[in-house]
């Protein structure tokens, strides 16, 4: 045997345990919903093969296009706020002036720690109409707006989301100031010396060396916000009606309350494609060429 | 040096394995004793038969699930019963339970539940263990009708009476502003317009809840309609018949009327009871088994019940006992997989009517299935006497959510009747719901 034959002989024992598991606990559950969602099934009865009538549906439902709008909304706030917002406090605390850096990034990283629903329930009390921070600080202020906050139909999906990326900002934060903290400490050196700004100084080197931590974050944080179901069942229930619906929650709803596990399979089926398309677009888009220092 | 390293190793592991081995034989050796014991003190006996009972076996139930269980050991000694504490989940567990063909071999079930898994062939059919413990004699005549199904087979024995569903109110908050407590729809309407412009919420509705949104729907719908949503869910008539569309619209008409609290749909039942218990609301929404609860917490007394407010004043003496709540053939089913069918239907059978007894006994249920006259350990309060006395002029009854035989329908009604407390119109409503209708239908 070569040592090329050989490399490949413990390549595949090594892998092997992994992409076996791997395939079982994952790929088999994916290509059965797929599978699932061509038929009339209510989980229990044999299935009935309906083509693709489940699809159909779900371009008719009028709790698919909610979902839709509301899985968007929050990847767009998850993007916004744990990106953006991740970044300016990774920069911040990165620089060695700042003082408290070290309990500025435990602080900003105890959240992540905390379970959804603790923090789903914090965030009940401060959306609370009557009395609630939000509204209490609207007051305060002598601002007259008072919101149902987690109730209104055009305030309910934002609410749930800020609730989600004010919980997981740690995550992304952490991840940036990592990427920030290996860029080579001489780029800046040679920027100071000709005399370039701070802002400008992070906007030429900082931010467009982050680009493939960038990738990773966006992927995590649209995929996240597509996906997001934790933080409704728990702040609404989906609710009122289905106002702060995603795929996740139709899924459930359809499989679980309803008893159409076929209906619910195509739901997951679409979510699944959803979130496939946005990785393909974010990797063929976002930093394309390999950094190195 | 390495050769006598390993000598050593060699009789430390030896030690050890001699010295566990005679634990372990000295351990076998005792346990032979007692059981050698048991089996010379233990009579002969038939063998034992041990069933795995799914039911809410939590709370204040739990005292009647251990009577009844004390109960049956006479009953049936050779049975032995393990409880295993049902979910709240929507019956996920349940029907996860049926799909893998591991069901306990007795646990409740709503028609909801008896109509799935009667169609994915889960259940048993009772009707001989009915008939050969003669357990519709043992029913009174409102509960016969729950013991069975509609196509005529019994899969489960009721362990509860129907319960209404009602609105509690607050005597004090009505007298000391001066209010008077609704009698009919326009009183109501009154009522929740002067609790609002004094700041109290007219109803403290937990709406996290899906089912009590519906239920406000069904008790609008009654009083003109008896049938109230039960009859959608069995497939007749639509939300453009007066009665359907009426009860939207008079709920569309309180909301607007601020009937709810903004904050009703993330409000849970314990936040509700909360608010209704300490004076912030005048009203609260729930089924009647809950009148001990709330009455302890309010004050003998100073608790009172509506079960129709929402009937239009001409047509209220008529209709005064069109109730909304209720249940039909709900209560402990037996799996069709039971290695023991005879036995495990014999026990669910019986100890439905003992847990019934048992109900009235430790938690002073005022709503018996049973014909057998049976009182409280601690007697009935004044609100429970109120509601028995009531409990014998029902005419109708619906059904509460969990109740509906159309998982499809449930879902639909539920998501839609939050959408019209949230301020939804109700001509939409109805559109959107008779869209709905013909699709679950299908």
């Amino acid at each position: 045997m070569t040592s090329k034959q050989k490399y490949r002989v413990a390549l595949f024992v090594f892998t092997a345990p992994t992409l076996l598991f791997f395939s079982i606990m994952v790929v088999y559950p994916i290509l059965q919903t797929f599978q699932k969602s061509f038929f009339n099934w209510d989980g229990l009865t044999p299935a009935t093969f309906n083509g693709l009538d489940n699809f159909r549906r779900l371009f008719q439902d009028d709790d698919f296009w909610v979902s839709l709008k509301n899985g968007l909304i929050f990847a767009l706030v998850l993007v916004v706020y744990q990106l953006g917002l991740g970044t300016v406090l990774a920069i911040a605390l990165s620089n060695k002036k700042i003082f408290g850096r070290k309990f500025f990034k435990t602080t900003y990283f105890i959240p992540v720690v905390l379970s959804s629903v603790v923090v789903s329930q914090l965030f009940i009390a401060i959306y609370n109409t009557d009395g609630g921070l939000v509204n209490s600080l609207f007051t305060a202020l002598g601002i007259n707006y008072q919101q149902a906050w987690l109730s209104g139909e055009h305030s309910s999906i934002w609410a749930i989301a800020f609730t989600n990326a004010w919980q997981n900002l740690g995550v992304h934060l952490v991840l940036i100031y990592a990427a920030i903290k290996s860029i080579p400490e001489q780029l800046y050196e040679a920027a100071t010396i000709d005399g370039a700004s701070f802002w400008r100084t992070h906007w030429k080197i900082t931010i467009p060396l982050l680009g493939e931590t960038y990738k990773f974050c966006l992927i995590m944080a649209i995929t996240g916000g597509l996906n997001a179901f934790q933080n409704m069942f728990v702040m609404t229930n989906g609710g009122p009606g289905n106002i702060s619906y995603t795929f996740t929650f139709m899924m459930y709803k359809a499989a679980f309350r309803s008893g159409e596990y076929g209906y619910g399979s195509a739901a997951a089926a679409f979510l699944v494609i959803e979130c496939l398309l946005f990785t393909i677009l974010i990797n063929k888009f976002v930093a394309r060429e390999k950094i190195s220092y | 040096m390495k050769k006598m390293k390993s000598h050593a190793m060699a009789i430390i592991l030896l030690s050890a394995m001699v010295a566990l081995s005679g634990c372990g034989s000295s351990n076998k050796g005792a346990d032979k004793e007692v059981s050698g014991n048991k089996e010379e003190q233990k009579p002969e006996t038939v063998q034992t038969v041990k069933l795995k009972f799914y039911a809410q076996y939590s709370g204040q139930e739990k005292a009647a699930y251990d009577a009844a269980k004390e109960a049956m050991k006479k009953i049936m000694p050779e049975v032995e019963v393990e409880f295993e504490v049902a979910a709240q989940d929507d019956e996920q567990k349940i029907k996860t339970y049926a799909a893998a063909g591991t069901l306990p071999d007795i646990f409740f079930a709503s028609s909801g539940l008896i109509e799935t898994l009667k169609n994915s062939d889960n259940l048993l059919i009772l009707d001989d263990a009915v008939k050969a413990n003669d357990i519709e004699s043992k029913l009174n005549e409102t509960s016969k009708a729950m013991l069975w199904n509609k196509d005529g087979h019994s899969y489960a024995v009721p362990n509860v009476g129907q319960w209404a569903s009602v609105l509690y109110y607050n005597k004090e908050i009505f007298d000391q502003n001066s209010i008077k407590v609704p009698a009919n729809y326009t009183e109501l309407l009154e009522a929740v317009t002067a609790l609002k412009a004094k700041d109290i919420t007219p109803l403290a509705l937990f709406a996290k809840e899906k089912w009590t949104g519906v239920q406000l729907l069904d008790m609008a719908i009654v009083g003109s309609d008896p049938g109230g949503l039960k009859k959608l869910d069995n497939g007749e008539g639509t939300f453009a018949d007066e009665a359907y569309a009426q009860g939207a619209k008079k709920l569309e008409e309180l909301t607007k009327a601020g009937l709810l609290s903004k904050n009703a749909f993330n409000t849970t039942y314990d936040d509700a009871v909360a608010q209704f218990t300490s004076g912030k609301a005048a009203m609260l929404l729930n089924g009647a088994w809950a009148m001990g609860a709330l009455e302890e917490g309010l004050g003998e007394g100073k608790i009172g019940l509506l079960y129709t407010p929402f009937t239009d004043a001409d047509k209220v003496d008529s209709v005064q006992w069109n109730i909304s709540g209720g249940g039909f053939n709900q209560g402990f089913a037996v799996s069709k997989n039971t290695k023991y069918p005879e036995v495990a239907a014999k026990y669910a059978a019986l100890i439905s009517l003992e847990f019934n007894k048992q109900r009235v006994i430790q938690i002073g249920d005022p709503n018996p299935v049973l014909v057998e006259d049976v009182q409280p350990e601690k007697g009935f309060t004044p609100i429970q006497q109120e509601y028995a006395k009531d409990a014998v002029n029902f005419k109708s009854m619906t059904t509460f959510a969990w109740g509906f035989e159309n998982a499809k329908f449930k879902t639909v009604i539920e998501d839609n009747s939050q959408k019209l407390l949230a301020g939804q119109a109700a001509d939409d409503f109805i559109k959107d719901m008779n869209k709905e209708l013909e699709r679950v239908r299908q």
